[in-house]
């Protein structure tokens, strides 16, 4: 064992663990988009980044909401995200570019007609083999 | 801003601490010491902001004194400095040591013990010398430089010593610049010793700790083994820097209880007053590409190119993978990319906006790598072929520059701190 000679291995753990916390339910693409202002605004710091991550949420109601806001909220058994448009007198918000993303157990869908995006579960020994090592 | 001037007088055996921004000179009487050297009447002392200033008043004296804003003068106690660092410098006379490293926390007095020591070293007739490594808060040399400074006369403030010696690391923190802070610490080191020094006061940043702390000042510790190590702390808490260091080096130092800290706003103050001072003699100065090679950077280290490509301004092919450095008007498409990818048969494209070399800081090196200035770059002309930038260097050393070293700051034209500029992206 070694120390580290940067702040980065923090920085990835920092960003996973905001993208895993289910009460704050954060598009991947505002979290990514978010890092890399940071890191154009202070590339010589990322522990500093990390710090910044940790306080990137902050909890408002309803009537502290401005158009243009990205919000996020969990719903029963998903989440919705998007920028809001509207904030309507009844309390109802209205959002553009809204995602809704439900999560089921099991689901049957039909395949797309062309083809799918499979995850690689072997992305290291396709890429650099002699680094993948027995159990 | 309210400025208050007073004539004060203050009976012997007192002391008294000036906390700035404020000023003061001796109009008559003394001696009064100030951390070792004794004032006379010819000088006035600023401390600014974030600062103070112990006077040690050993026959009574008269002073002059202006306060402004929260600067005040209050009755201490006792001396600040304690009996304790007095009987260090004997030692560090007796043991001949050369290098002397002082290492501790942020604001425990590392800078106050190095003014000190460098001071006494120089009333007892030894050739001081002091090496700045702090980047973050200079006192020799402009923020982001080592600074190498030969005393020939004691100070109050280290940043009075005119520098013989600077070298660019290119941030105000170490992190990220590990290497650049190792190999300019020993070049300087090296040079103090050229220079004459017999003794050489190497005061460090207070990073101290975390992997990357313990990291640096280990390694720094490993390759320039100072005859002295003085273990400035309070409760033990650097301890772990020293575990493998020979502990008949160590010497640990009673913290004062004058040091105090000093907010981060109040450091970037510090910090940009003395880059603006650093750049208000600059003028515009012009380095043709034939005059100079680029360092620490990829730019003009690769052979220029022609592409096929109407938004690339400028296209060249780095050694081995590397791959195409392009600068581009706006940034290119994956699509654009991919082209460029097949058109000169690569695996990557790194691409440079065009405009954004403005305000990066610069070291400009002569022939054997020494820093003779900073500059500021205002543009790189890619078809004109030179650098152009704002600096403070002397009229008639334009000749001597050969390398143009780069760095992660950016700045304003007239010094003032404006963001960074990612490391490895130009
Ligand atoms: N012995 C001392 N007597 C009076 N003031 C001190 C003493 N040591 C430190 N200080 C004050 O404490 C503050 C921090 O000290 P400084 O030397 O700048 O710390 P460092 O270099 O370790 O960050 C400064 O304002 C300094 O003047
Ligand atoms: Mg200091």
């Amino acid at each position: 064992m070694t120390y580290k000679e940067t702040d980065y291995p923090e920085l990835l753990r920092e960003i996973h663990r905001l993208g895993q916390e289910a009460k704050k339910p954060v598009p991947a693409e505002d979290l990514m988009t978010e890092v890399l202002r940071l890191q154009d605004a202070i590339p010589v710091y990322p522990g500093i980044i990390s710090m910044c991550l940790r306080n990137l949420f902050e909890e408002v109601s309803v009537k502290d909401l401005q158009p243009g806001d990205r919000v996020s909220w969990a719903v029963d058994g998903g989440r919705i995200y998007g920028t809001v448009k509207e904030v309507q007198a009844d309390g109802n918000v209205s959002l553009s570019d809204a995602t809704l993303l439900t999560q089921s157990k099991e689901k049957k869908v039909k395949g797309p007609a062309e083809k799918f995006f499979r995850l690689r579960q072997d992305v290291l020994k396709k890429t650099w083999p002699s680094l993948v090592f027995e159990e | 801003m309210t400025e208050n001037k007073q004539t004060v007088s203050l009976e012997k055996q007192t002391f008294h601490l000036v906390v700035g921004p404020a000023s003061f000179r001796l109009v008559e009487g003394g001696p009064v010491e100030v951390i070792g050297k004794a004032l006379t009447t010819k000088e006035t002392t600023r401390v600014p902001e974030g600062k103070k200033m112990p006077l040690e008043v050993k026959g009574a004296a008269k002073i002059e004194l202006s306060l402004d804003g929260a600067g005040k003068i209050e009755p201490l106690e006792a001396r600040t400095i304690p009996a304790s660092w007095d009987k260090i410098v004997d030692e560090i006379i007796k043991r001949k040591a050369k290098l002397i490293s002082i290492l501790g926390d942020v604001d425990v007095g590392k800078t106050f013990f190095s003014t000190y020591l460098s001071n006494r070293l120089l009333a007892n007739g030894r050739k001081a010398a002091v090496l700045d490594a702090d980047i973050g808060q200079s006192d020799v040399g402009p923020p982001g430089t080592l600074g190498l400074a030969m005393l020939h006369e004691p100070v109050l403030f280290l940043s009075q010593a005119v520098p013989s010696d600077i070298y660019y690391v290119g941030a105000h923190s170490p992190n990220l610049h590990f290497l650049q802070t190792m190999s300019g610490t020993k070049r300087l080191i090296e040079r103090a010793f050229q220079r004459g020094a017999d003794h050489l006061i190497w005061n460090t940043p207070g990073w101290v700790a975390g992997d990357g702390g313990r990291d640096l000042r280990k390694s720094e510790l490993e390759m320039m083994w100072p005859d002295a190590v003085i273990l400035m702390q309070r409760k033990g808490e650097v301890e772990h820097l020293v575990r493998t260091f020979p502990h008949d080096r160590v010497i640990r130092l009673e913290v004062s209880k004058q040091a105090s800290p000093t907010s981060a706003d109040v450091r970037r103050k510090l910090r940009e007053a003395i880059s603006v001072d650093y750049f208000k003699n600059r003028r515009l100065l012009v380095l043709p590409f034939d005059q100079i090679k680029t360092d620490r950077a990829f730019i003009l280290t690769g052979q220029q190119v022609e592409t096929k490509d109407v938004r690339t301004l400028y296209a060249e092919r780095l050694p081995l993978w590397e791959g195409l450095q392009v600068v581009v008007k706006e940034p290119l498409t994956a699509a654009d990319v991919d082209k460029l990818k097949k058109e000169h048969n690569v695996f990557r494209v790194k691409q440079v906006l065009a405009g954004s070399e403005k305000g990066a800081e610069v070291g400009l090196c002569d022939d054997n790598l020494d820093c003779l200035a900073l500059g500021i770059v205002q543009r790189i002309d890619l078809e004109g072929k030179y650098i152009e930038c704002w600096t403070p260097l002397p009229v008639g050393k334009e000749d001597k520059v050969k390398v143009v070293q780069f760095g992660s700051l950016r700045l304003a034209f007239d010094g003032r701190e404006a963001g960074f500029v990612e490391p490895g992206y130009l």
